[in-house]
């Protein structure tokens, strides 16, 4: 019984050892930082403790996780690839899409620019499936040819 | 025996005319970070995205693309078509002075709510060490 009871009173000495030893190097991790880094930390401690959303604390956790571990970092070309990437036949259909509610609008492309203030040549591309249209491009276009959003976005078909 | 891929850089005054009028550079972090959670198709959508604020001559006011500022950088938003139900943030930080567009990050949200605090400062921090030289330059 007593052998027991002095396995839990290790056990319990062990953790709080591990814990002093982790808040020690915690500690002396943030005394090495940039003071701007303590800033971000301190504010982000703010955040962890107020955070009402899962996706609030997650987020919150990861910034400081990045600035504790001050991982090295560079900047690189912005590269993409010069053949086009297989886009599941996205660029196909909705630039079809595109033209189709422009020409049931009865609008050349001119006209749909002076509509949505999206440069001519954009439409060119966007019909041609040289480009992928954002939302904010698709919702332009759906209010100039009086076409809900669903017409153009598979992701509100449930809509229709 | 497929063809190889070959790897564009976005540079001002390349492109198909009238051409790139930004150059984009990319922290090596924020690729991994994207690629997380986004397809290769999907992360094809946002590169274009990208593009097409490197040719207009204020991003931060794009035609085509929502872009919003937080504190000194900025945020692209997208979601719905090729992005399905994903809300996605790119941040970008403008660096006049090299006429470059950096990325910063990416964050796939849950709504489409404003970007969560955390992410707030963790971009904050990167742009200002890009801007303090902590991450080289795309020169060097």
């Amino acid at each position: 019984m007593k052998v027991a009871k002095d396995r839990d009173q290790d056990r319990v000495d062990t953790a709080e050892a591990a814990l002093t030893m982790a808040i020690a190097v915690l500690v002396e991790r943030i005394r090495g930082l940039p003071k701007e880094d303590k800033d971000d930390l301190f504010e982000l401690s703010k955040i962890l403790f107020a955070a009402e959303s899962e996706e609030e604390l997650q987020c919150a956790a990861r910034a400081y996780q990045e600035i504790l571990d001050q991982k090295p970092a560079c900047v690189v070309a912005f590269e993409t690839k010069d053949t086009p990437v297989n886009m599941g036949g996205w660029l196909e259909w909705i630039s079809g899409r595109i033209k189709q509610a422009r020409e049931d609008a009865r609008l050349t492309q001119s006209e749909l620019e002076a509509a949505t203030g999206l440069p001519q040549s954009h439409i060119s591309r966007l019909e041609n499936g040289v480009h992928s249209p954002s939302s904010t491009t698709l919702e332009k276009i759906a209010a100039a040819t009086g076409k809900s959003m669903p017409f153009f976005d598979p992701s509100h078909q449930d809509e229709l | 025996m497929g063809k190889k891929q070959i790897k564009i850089g976005v540079r001002q005054g390349h492109g198909t005319p009238p051409g790139y009028k930004w150059t984009v550079a990319i922290i090596d972090v924020a690729f991994g970070e994207v690629m997380k959670f986004l397809t290769d198709g999907q992360y094809e959508h946002l590169a274009m995205q990208v593009k097409e604020l490197a040719r207009e001559d204020d991003p931060t006011h794009s035609r085509t693309a929502s872009v919003a500022q937080i504190e000194n950088y900025y945020e692209l938003r997208d979601k719905g078509g090729i992005l399905g139900k994903k809300n996605v943030r790119v941040y970008f930080g403008m660096d006049k002075l090299k006429q470059s567009l950096v990325i910063l990050g990416g964050l796939k949200k849950e709504n489409d709510g404003q970007t969560p605090d955390g992410t707030r400062i963790l971009m904050r921090r990167r742009w200002r060490k890009y801007l303090n030289g902590d991450y080289g330059s795309l020169d060097t």
